[in-house]
């Protein structure tokens, strides 16, 4: 019985627009709260694991920031569920500066039929369209261990920073933007200082998500 | 096992009987020997004989002399002979009358061959005595040990015996057991099913319990419906009562306003009245008079037709009070409403208000954005030049890849366009550049395709043309070959034909031209050489000679024309290859072109996906939207606050001490001067000189600590109660795993108190304090120390805990202590048959 029902929940594949919405939102949330946990900008003891992907994640406990990543996410949702969002970036500034140390940025792609956006039209059938639940938190765990790993080699945050989560959508939106937004610079990295590298990626029947982290390099490093 | 453990002593008797045969046989060795000489003197006519052995017996050692012809058979024969086996029929008479046998048989031949003398019948007659005591006394051993063995025999009948009543009495047990078993069986069976009836009895009663519950709760359920039911009745009948309240007093009140307004109608009537009455007196007083008469009838006629008049206005009035009353009554109605409608009205009137004052504000945003539009739109010559010219420097597909211009700081009316234009200008000179670089890029892959194509078409040329060089060559070879052939065949044609001259010259004999054509013309026919023997072959043969030259030469002209064709074709050849290879060299060279076009394409590539992963949007297509309350926002915001505060505090400080040093400078007295330094000065003075900012700040930053104090000490109470619980679940785990109740004294010792006593109070308590060196002294108190019947505590001191012994394990000495107090007490409250101790019975 068990067995059958694993085999159902491993071999199930979300072909609707909501389903894939649902993935690609989720995996947001995870994704940033661990940029946040493993880069130090909130205290370790503001997490508490939890068993994700098959992974043990960490999700905060912190009232404040839970609420800011709950608000932001639902936005964010409504525009993926519209077609309207085409990247998600997590940036990481200096709270004495203001200067940007990280962006973490995830491009979304519509790949899928459901999609209205003209640039979707010509983009090829999507590769893993078939793609089961499994296979899809499968490269989503790999995502996030990439996320983990890469502490190894982005520099060390000794100052104190702060982060914004902002999102790119296209510019004529089908519903005004809400009080709550507002628009914004793009929180870019200064110029020359910059490197990048690029993560993996994970795509559903609908939506492709791809991954890069920039930082600005140590002064060391130049 | 038993079986086996008493059957043995059955099987054993051959075997017994055997030992006890061979024990006899080899007891009487020697009787047995010397009595078995004379019958193996009787067989050895047939076996022959030997000569006597040196450890014969002294019978037959003395027999030889005497008889002369003694012989002594085989031992072995002997012993087969003599063996006990043979007579186990007759165990008891058998063997005295096998050992006589042979004597009385061998007597005879003995008697036989020699005549007894005196001496030999003496000899064999102690010999006899001898033998017959000899077989005597193993008579009375085989007796005895007959005896023995019937001893034996009858032991074992006696303890087969027993063994036999032991087993009955064991199956008898086994029987009454089994008997019990049934009988406890039955009865388990019994109580069983008593314990089934019992819990069919208890599940019956259980379902009626429940049913009643059931039927309660429905009641319940029933009775509350009816008694909200009830409520809601009530609460209507209020309300009616309310309501009906509120009428009768609004009866109550038009009622009291009807009297009211009679009262004073009828006050008014009755001032009328007495004015009337008072009226009629003065006329009655003064009809005396006539003069008077006429003036007051005409006062009285006037005051009648007022009154009369009156009385019409106060008819005309109650009609109109009671028109007015229900006029007011709508009135009242209307009012409402009215009420109603003007806060709607208000509501409303806020409303417009507000939304003429959005529509204004959208008007004012529509228009800056308007204004916005048009300024950026707006064509400007500088704007469309610094456009065209970032389009141009972008454009330029030689030139390097343009710099995005930095974004002004903060962003103006003026200083925008210009970023915009540049802005604009690059996008279009890229996307132009773009444009430029993917036809480029196509018609080079085009291109580079037909070359590919045309050199493959080139290179198979090369290949045909090769391989008709090479079969010209072959055939160029086999020409030379044919033509060495044929010029060895005119070489050899040409020395014949001297040959023949020489010989037609020397002799001009046919025989001999014969005999030369026959040595030339080996290979030709017979009939050849018949014709060469006749002297018309002379001319046959100078007519296939010329034959043969004509062809010779033919060939030598064929041969010519084919060495001309092949340097032609060679020539030709090597011309197509030359202009092939041309081809192939200037194809390459545009494949490298092609190729370093792609490379700087490549990097240009590279080159904008980097700007794109670093964060470069388009952003006439694309918004980047945050959300107003973000961390770094608000961090912002508080910081600018906390520096606005800070900047004001310090303001009014600065302006604090600039006032201190001026009054300072006009007080000009040192007195005044050393006044506020004195440090301790007093609180209204130093009040005075601290500015409200700095208090202000000062205050938040108290309210901030204390609200951080207040999270500290609620902290600090949560960490108390979780390690309150902590530690009472620990010592309890301590409890119930060792037996031991732990306390933690404040000086350091470790107080045990043992779970295991006859009574709480006197429980065994153990104080451990640790001193210096891994040294500690022990206290015990209570029940064990007392009493040693509870636990013999010396002898476990003793035996765990000694100086210098062995173990000196306190835990170990705990356990043994443990145990014992288990006993102990386990032991006394079985033998009091006690109730145990509420402790005992949390254990």
């Amino acid at each position: 019985m068990a067995t059958a029902q694993a085999t159902a929940t491993s071999s199930k594949t979300h072909l609707t627009l909501r389903g894939s919405t649902a993935i690609v939102s989720d995996f947001f949330n995870f994704s940033v709260q661990s940029i946040l946990y493993q880069r130090g900008i909130y205290p370790a003891e503001d997490f508490r694991p939890v068993k994700k992907y098959g992974l043990q994640m960490l999700i905060t406990t912190d009232d404040g920031l839970e609420t800011y990543i709950g608000d932001c996410l639902k936005q964010v949702e409504r525009w993926i569920e519209a077609g309207e969002l085409t990247r998600l970036v997590v940036a990481i500034v200096e709270k004495e500066s203001g200067e940007t140390r990280e962006r973490w940025q995830f491009d979304l792609e519509v790949t899928g039929k459901e999609s209205e956006q003209p640039a979707s039209s010509s983009a090829p059938p999507a590769p893993g369209s078939k793609k089961t639940d499994a296979q899809v938190k499968a490269e989503i765990a790999a995502i996030i261990k990439q996320i983990t790993a890469s502490c190894t080699f982005l520099p060390v945050i000794e100052e104190e920073c702060a982060f914004q989560i902002l999102a790119y959508t296209n510019s004529q939106l089908s519903e005004p933007v809400p009080l709550e937004w507002q628009d914004s610079d793009a929180r870019l990295i200064a110029e020359g200082q910059a490197e990048q590298v690029k993560l993996r990626s994970f795509s559903t029947a609908i939506h492709k998500v791809d991954a890069v982290v920039a930082y600005r390099r140590g002064e060391e490093d130049e | 096992m038993s079986d086996n453990k008493f059957m043995p002593t059955r099987q054993p008797r051959p075997s017994y009987l055997s030992q006890q045969g061979g024990s006899a046989s080899s007891s009487s060795a020697g009787p047995s020997t010397s009595r078995l000489a004379a019958p193996s003197a009787a067989g050895a006519s047939r076996f022959g004989f030997r000569a006597p052995s040196a450890g014969a017996p002294p019978s037959s050692s003395s027999a030889a002399p005497a008889g002369g012809v003694t012989a002594t058979p085989l031992g072995k024969r002997t012993v087969s002979n003599t063996s006990l086996p043979d007579h186990a029929n007759g165990v008891g008479s058998a063997p005295p009358s096998s050992a006589k046998r042979p004597l009385t048989s061998t007597s005879t031949p003995l008697r036989s061959s020699r005549p007894p003398s005196p001496s030999s019948t003496q000899q064999l007659s102690t010999i006899k005595s001898q033998y017959e005591s000899r077989l005597l006394l193993s008579q009375q051993s085989y007796d005895g040990l007959e005896d023995a063995y019937r001893k034996l025999a009858t032991e074992v009948e006696r303890l087969k015996s027993e063994r036999r009543e032991l087993a009955e009495e064991w199956a008898r047990v086994k029987e009454e057991r089994a008997a019990e078993q049934r009988e406890w069986q039955q009865e388990r069976e019994k109580l069983r099913s008593q314990v089934n009836q019992e819990r069919a009895a208890r599940s019956e009663a259980e379902e009626e319990l429940q049913g009643a519950a059931e039927d309660a709760a429905r009641q319940r359920q029933d009775s509350q419906a009816e008694l909200n039911e009830l409520r809601v009745r009530l609460g209507r009948a209020e309300a009616e009562k309310a309501e009906l309240q509120g009428r009768t007093q609004m009866d109550e009140d038009r009622r009291r306003r009807d009297a009211e307004r009679l009262s004073q109608e009828m006050s008014t009537n009755q001032e009328l009245e007495a004015k009337v009455a008072e009226l009629e007196s003065k006329v009655a007083s003064s009809s005396a008079s006539p003069s008077k008469d006429a003036a007051v009838e005409r006062e009285l006629h006037r005051i009648l037709a007022h009154s009369r008049q009156l009385e019409g206005q106060v008819a005309t009035l109650n009609a109109t009070t009671t028109s007015l009353r229900k006029q007011a009554e709508g009135n009242a109605v209307l009012k409402e409403e009215n009420l109603l409608l003007r806060n709607k009205v208000d509501s409303l009137t806020t409303l417009q208000s507000r939304v003429v004052e959005l529509e204004e504000h959208q008007e004012r945003r529509q228009a800056e954005e308007k204004a916005w539009d048009e300024f950026l739109a707006q064509p400007n010559a500088f704007s469309s030049k610094l456009e065209a010219d970032a389009a141009m420097s972008a454009g330029d597909v030689d030139g390097d890849l343009p710099t995005l211009p930095l974004a002004p700081q903060p962003i103006q009316r003026a200083s925008l366009p210009a970023y915009l234009c540049n802005l604009r200008g690059l996008v279009s000179g890229l996307l132009t550049r773009s444009q430029i670089l993917s036809s480029k890029i196509t018609s080079a892959r085009q291109r580079q395709e037909s070359l590919e194509s045309e050199l493959e078409g080139k290179e198979e040329e090369v290949r045909q043309c090769k391989r008709q060089e090479a079969e010209a060559n072959d055939k160029v070879v086999e020409l030379q070959r044919v033509k060495a052939q044929w010029e060895e065949e005119n070489r050899r044609y040409r020395g014949l034909l001297k040959s023949y001259e020489e010989q037609e010259k020397r002799d001009g004999e046919a025989s001999k031209a014969e005999a030369a054509a026959a040595s030339i013309k080996r290979d030709e026919d017979q009939e050849m050489e018949d014709a060469q023997a006749t002297p018309a072959a002379s001319a046959a043969h100078l007519e296939r000679i010329s034959l043969l030259e004509s062809e010779l030469e033919h060939k030598r002209s064929e041969i010519s024309s084919l060495a001309q064709q092949h340097e032609e074709a060679t020539h030709q050849l090597k011309s197509s290859h030359l202009a092939a290879q041309q081809e192939v060299e200037s194809l390459r060279s545009d494949l490298l072109v092609l190729q370093r076009e792609n490379e700087r394409l490549d990097t240009a590539l590279g080159k904008a996906e980097e700007r794109i992963g670093l964060g470069h949007f388009d952003q006439e297509k694309y918004r980047c939207l945050v959300l107003k309350q973000n961390p770094v926002d608000v961090d912002r915001d508080l910081r600018t606050k906390t520096m606005n505060r800070i900047k004001g505090e310090n303001e009014e400080l600065v302006k604090r001490v600039e006032d201190l040093s001026r009054q300072l400078a006009e007080a000009g007295s040192s007195a005044a001067a050393t006044a506020p330094v004195d440090g301790n000065g007093d609180a209204a003075a130093a009040a005075g000189l601290v500015p409200a900012a700095t208090v202000s700040n000062l205050r938040t930053e108290i309210a901030s600590l204390t609200s951080q104090l207040a999270l500290k000490d609620k902290t600090l109470l949560r960490l108390k109660q979780v390690y309150t619980s902590k530690a009472s679940e620990f010592r309890s785990a301590i409890q119930s795993l060792f037996g031991f109740k732990v306390r933690f004294l404040e000086n350091g010792a470790v107080r045990l108190n043992s779970t295991f006593a006859r009574s709480t109070s006197r429980a065994t308590s153990l104080v451990f304090a640790s001193e210096e060196g891994g040294v500690g002294r022990m206290k015990l108190t209570g029940e064990a120390a007392k009493d040693l019947s509870l636990a013999n505590v010396p002898h476990l001191r003793e035996y765990w805990l000694a100086e210098g012994g062995m173990r000196q394990s306190v835990p170990c000495f705990l356990a043994a202590l443990q145990l014992e107090l288990y006993e102990s007490t386990t032991q006394a409250v079985r033998g009091a048959w006690a109730v145990p101790d509420a402790d005992e019975e949390e254990e």
